[in-house]
């Protein structure tokens, strides 16, 4: 009953992670004149020689991309049933659904010299990932009685997601007369929860097999990991302490350039997160050995065994099935990789205030490959605003538009949001991404067209690789 | 901002499109299970069934067995000894009593004697005194009277018998002839003593005997004639010279009086014993438990002691069985004697050689240790001696003609295999066995019949003739006669018996004990028992027709998630059926309140090819496809219990025989197929 419970609760967490920042928002991403762009590509250097983030507010990044299922089976105007089958047709395995949450609550950079700069902060990151099995979806819809003779994979069903607190100090030094920018930055890493999937098997084969009619192959193995969501009493305070106890620890590592080819076209570069988490601390491994077994009805065994009634020997029955299932708990440490994620971009700063940009994301989201390729406008409309357009062409569609701006120099506020267009239908809107963030920027220079400031590339959110 | 309020009122538009709280959402998925797959042989029946077993080739039997179909007859059933008996009023006196023997003595010498003598004669002879010469003799001369002094033993008595003796010792210096002597007590003269010679230093006797007489102590003696010759030659003489007088009782008995008591047994006789029987008559006994009960008083003056003997009987060692009862003076006693392990034979009495055996009886009194004690002819030891629970542990004799009634035990065959069948069917060669357990050694013959009784109430007897049961014979006491009746259609009504399917049969009539009289010695032994059993062996070699079959399931199918509701639903069924039955199958729906709510009815398999002989040779495979409408449908998931029924028939339409074989198998797989109608949202 208690591993029920976990199971619940993490199930209940991811859920509320994904839910709390579902809501309508702009997205813009590719913006790369506000001083936290460094995070996210170590080899951009701000232009302030010394920036502070407002505490609590130097940043909050929230990102969530629903490729599952669309609201539309809601419609008042429509049959719940003929619109759910739909979907359910139009499933893919590659289809996921990614919840990511980034909130830096401090950051600082210091130019040391016209050639270094040093930049640390503290941050908290939660990110998620879920695939649903099309076939899973299929039998809820059909049931087994229209995949007679065919296997009904389920494995695909995976789920990963842990939530964190980070610890980062940045380098960033100017080489080749300023044309090289490189830096790198370390991220020592509190693991606060996780929830990990491995299901290796999981099947369901309704067979024709004469004589016997309808025998089921049930096949079924894999393990879920969790940390930090089976202490009874959880509370808030032990959230927070988790921040930085470290008892599950991790480290990060985040790489990048910038090389000012000419006046006019420069190219940028990072690798972001390149780590993992190792959990040790309030672990729990739910194992089932893979198994297979045929279910073919109550057999004579279980009319003779004495153990009481025919209802006994069909509870007996299905106790047995469900043994399959029942898990093996153990304590085991294991470790959650973080999502490693690449941006390359080419720019071209075809006049004093605007640039335009061509950008290669990559993420590696538990597994989950998520690739774009994106154009972007940077216009630097004044010394106290800049503003930038962006679209993003991804796997699965075509139609992501983002925009965002920043105001102001030495007291900075920067806002991001991303897919636009989906707002006026939200039957079938199902990713929405938007950043936001505060910082005072003291002795800085006005970004100029010959010394362009990188754009960090946001996290599109991209139909996985098949 | 402008843009932003619209983007926000168009989001608004859409959000009222969706209706997430009223939405109907409902799946209906088509769910396909199997829910019976049965692989099952007549083997697997016969193992699980305690009344299914196998003959040597193979072939099925129902087989119903109880070794004590009835309470097994005791031993004790038969033979019960009376609780009590015996002698409730025993008498023994006192009678004669021996006394110790009086023993005393006198000395007379020559003066005291001689004075009496004629004066010339006593002259010389004091003459010779202190000197020697011839003593003269003399004839017929009187010497006078001498008292004894008074025993000290005996005081007086009523004599009953004995006898007084008197020893005269001469020691004077002459020979002594014809000596009479008159004996006196208390001045009563109780006889004359006679020495026709005592020759001088020699000593002579003379007796008298004694009867119904009272005497003293006081004894004395009067010489009235005495002889002698004198000498021839001088001898020396001195009027000392003595006569020892020495006077002693012999076996003097006593009937009252005051004398010193030695041991002795004061009473002796013997006396028959009756075990009071109706009909039994026993002519041995071993007791298993039981003894003698004593309550006996006496008021004799010393201790004594009753031993009672059984003439005919022995304990466990062999010996002799007695009872030796210690009884105080002038006290009582009770107590009980163990006789457990005695063996008493109880046929030695010519007159009546059974039930009766012989007792003597003894009292002996302990000695008075010299003191006097005053015995009087009233003086006994009475009371009451009673045998009491006598048990036996082994007893021969014949145990009379009796009748033990069976009649209202009743034999629940309890037979899984037939409670769950209706109707009739015809066995080819049914036999139902009374098995026997005889270790008691008499003649039984049964005088019983069975009478079985169906769950309709149909009543069938079966017809069972009466048959003697095997019985130990003398020389076979503690073996256990094992025996069996067999009966089958020839000596009895046995197909009609079974084919009744009996749920109960009843005993009516009883067991005779020796039903021919004494035909010889019956024996029994505690221990002893007679069990009687049933065995049924019914062969599965049957003909039915329409053969009711019916078990319940208590299964609720009632779903109680108001989410779910199935719509559809079809059984599928494939039966491969190594039977020799057909089966046609009803399946009711029966709500809680008993209620046949609704049914369907399939046939569901048909018999396996049978050969002439009725062995299934090849199985049937039948597909079926049993599709519910809605009514029946919502009827099977709201039931409370099934109530499965079968018409079972053997191949050709019940007309050919079928014999269920081990090898006969049986596979039934199930499956269910329901479209379900899922309402996610229903509250």
């Amino acid at each position: 009953m208690k591993r029920k419970n976990t199971i619940r609760i993490v199930a209940l967490n991811m859920l509320l992670t994904t839910l709390a920042f579902a809501q309508p928002n702009q997205t813009l991403t590719n913006f790369y004149s506000v001083p936290q762009s460094t995070l996210l590509n170590p080899g951009l250097r701000p232009d302030a020689k010394l920036t502070i983030g407002i505490p609590g507010l130097t940043s909050i990044h929230s990102h969530v991309s629903n490729q599952i299922f669309d609201l539309s089976m809601f419609d008042k105007d429509k049959d719940f049933q003929t619109e759910f089958e739909g979907q359910v047709d139009d499933l893919t395995e590659s289809n996921f659904l990614q919840s990511n949450v980034d909130y830096d609550l401090l950051f600082v950079g210091i130019a040391l010299s016209p050639q270094s700069y040093i930049s640390f902060g503290a941050s908290y990151r939660a990110t998620a990932v879920v695939t649903l099995a099309p076939d899973l979806m299929k039998f809820l819809a059909y049931g087994n009685g229209s995949y007679v003779g065919e296997t009904l994979d389920w494995s695909p069903t995976q789920g990963t997601g842990h939530h964190y607190a980070f610890y980062h100090v940045g380098y960033n030094h100017t080489l080749l007369d300023g044309a090289l920018s490189v830096g790198a930055r370390v991220k020592l890493i509190s693991g606060m929860g996780s929830l990990q999937t491995d299901i290796d098997q999981l099947s369901v084969l309704t067979q024709t097999s004469s004589p016997e009619p309808y025998t089921v192959t049930l096949s079924a193995g894999g393990r879920i990991n969790t940390a930090g969501f089976s202490r009874d009493g959880l509370t808030a305070g032990d959230v927070i302490r988790d921040g930085y106890g470290f008892q599950n620890f991790g480290v990060g590592f985040d790489f990048g350039f910038r090389y000012q080819v000419s006046d006019k076209w420069s190219v940028t570069g990072s690798v972001n997160d390149l780590g993992s988490i190792n959990w040790k601390a309030g672990t729990e491994n739910y194992v089932v050995e893979n198994q297979t077994i045929d279910i073919s009805g109550i057999t004579y065994e279980l009319f003779t065994d004495d153990s009481g009634s025919f209802g006994d020997a069909v509870s007996s029955y299905f106790d047995s099935i469900g043994e399959l299932l029942d898990p093996d708990t153990l304590f085991d440490s294991f470790s959650t990789p973080l999502n490693r994620k690449i941006n390359i971009g080419v720019q071209w700063r075809f006049h004093e205030k605007h640039e335009l940009g061509v950008q290669f994301y990559n993420e590696d989201a538990f597994g989950v490959n998520i690739n774009a390729l994106g154009i972007s406008w940077y216009g630097d409309l004044a010394d106290w605003f800049q503003i930038k357009a962006q679209y993003t062409a991804y796997n699965s569609g075509f139609d992501n538009f983002g925009a965002g701006f920043a105001l102001g120099r030495a007291f900075q506020w920067h806002f991001m949001a991303d897919y636009l267009h989906g707002i006026p239908n939200i039957a079938t809107w199902n990713e929405f991404n938007f950043r936001t963030g505060f910082s005072i920027n003291l002795n800085g220079n006005k970004q100029t067209a010959a010394v362009p400031t990188e754009s960090p590339v946001e996290a599109p959110v991209q139909e996985s690789t098949p | 901002m402008a843009i932003a309020f619209g983007l926000v009122l168009l989001y608004s538009c859409n959000r009222d499109q969706l209706d997430f709280s009223n939405a109907n959402v409902v799946l209906e998925p088509t769910i396909i299970a199997p829910i019976m797959s049965l692989e099952m042989n007549l083997e697997n029946m016969a193992e699980e069934l305690d009344d299914i077993s196998t003959d040597s080739s193979g072939n099925l039997l129902v087989y119903y067995r109880d070794n004590s179909a009835v309470p097994p007859l005791r031993a004790t059933d038969l033979l019960s000894l009376p609780p009590t008996f015996g002698i409730p009023n025993a008498q023994f006196p006192m009678g004669t009593v021996k006394v110790d023997p009086i023993d005393i003595n006198e000395n007379t010498n020559i003066s005291s004697v001689g004075s009496n003598w004629e004066p010339a004669l006593y002259a010389q002879v004091v003459a010779l005194n202190g000197g020697s010469g011839v003593f003269p003799g003399f004839t017929n001369e009187v010497g006078g009277i001498h008292t004894f002094p008074a025993p000290t033993n005996f005081s007086n008595g009523n004599v009953a018998n004995g006898f007084l003796q008197l020893e005269l010792t001469n020691q004077w210096p002459i020979d002594l002839q014809n000596v009479d002597v008159i004996l006196k007590e208390g001045g009563v003269v109780l006889g004359t003593f006679n020495f026709p010679a005592v020759s001088s230093g020699m000593s002579g006797t003379s007796s008298i005997s004694l009867s119904s007489l009272n005497m003293g102590n006081s004894f004395t003696i009067e010489v009235t004639s005495m002889s002698s010759g004198g000498s021839v030659v001088p001898v020396p003489v001195d009027l000392n010279d003595e006569l020892e007088w020495d006077l002693r009782s012999l076996a003097l008995e006593i009937n009252e009086g005051d004398a010193v008591l030695p041991d002795q047994t004061i009473f002796n006789s013997s006396s028959v014993v009756d075990i009071s029987l109706p009909d039994e008559e026993i002519s041995l006994l071993e007791l298993l438990e039981g003894g003698l009960e004593y309550d006996l008083t006496s008021n004799v003056p010393q201790p004594t002691m009753l031993v009672v003997t059984f003439i005919e009987g022995v304990d466990a060692s062999g010996d002799t069985l007695r009872v030796d009862i210690p009884i105080d003076k002038n006290g009582s006693t009770q107590g009980f004697a163990d006789l457990s392990n005695g063996v008493i034979r109880l046929d030695q009495n010519a007159s009546q050689p059974f039930n009766r055996f012989t007792l003597s009886f003894e009292v002996q009194v302990v000695n008075s240790d010299g003191q006097i004690e005053n015995i009087l002819n009233t003086q006994s030891v009475s009371g009451s001696l009673n045998f009491n629970d006598f048990e036996f542990k082994y007893v021969e004799g014949f145990f009379g003609s009796s009748v033990e009634d069976l009649t209202g035990n009743e034999l629940n065959l309890d037979l899984e295999f037939l409670d769950r069948l209706t109707g009739e069917f015809y066995l080819e060669d049914p036999i139902i066995k009374l098995l026997t357990d005889n270790a008691l050694g008499v003649p039984v013959r049964t005088n019983f019949d069975l009478i079985g009784t169906n769950k309709d109430g149909n009543v069938v007897p079966l017809n069972l003739q009466p048959n003697d049961i095997s019985y130990p014979t003398i020389s076979e006491v503690g073996v256990s006669k094992k025996d069996e009746v067999l009966i089958d259609r020839t000596t009895s009504n046995i197909v009609n018996f079974l084919g009744n399917i009996p749920e109960v049969m009843a005993f009516d009539g009883s067991i005779d004990i020796n039903p021919d009289g004494n035909t010889g010695t019956n024996f029994l032994t505690n221990t002893g028992r007679m069990y009687i059993g049933v065995e049924v062996n019914m062969g599965l070699n049957l003909r039915v027709d329409d053969l009711g079959w019916t078990d319940t399931l208590d299964l609720s199918l009632e779903l109680d998630n108001d989410q779910i509701e199935p719509k559809t639903l079809i059984l599928h069924g494939n039966v491969d059926n190594g039977f020799g039955l057909d089966a046609d199958f009803k399946l009711l729906m029966i709500s809680s309140a008993s209620e046949v709510m609704d049914s369907v009815e399939f046939n569901f398999m048909k018999a396996g090819v049978t050969d002439s002989d009725g062995f299934v040779i090849e199985s049937t495979f039948t597909e079926n496809r049993i599709e519910l409408n809605e009514s029946q449908t919502e009827s099977l998931f709201n039931t409370d219990r099934l109530v499965l029924s079968a018409k079972l028939n053997s191949p050709n339409d019940g007309v050919d025989n079928y014999v269920m074989n081990v090898t006969d198998f049986l596979k039934i797989y199930l499956a269910i197929e329901s479209k379900i109608q899922i309402n996610v949202n229903a509250n």
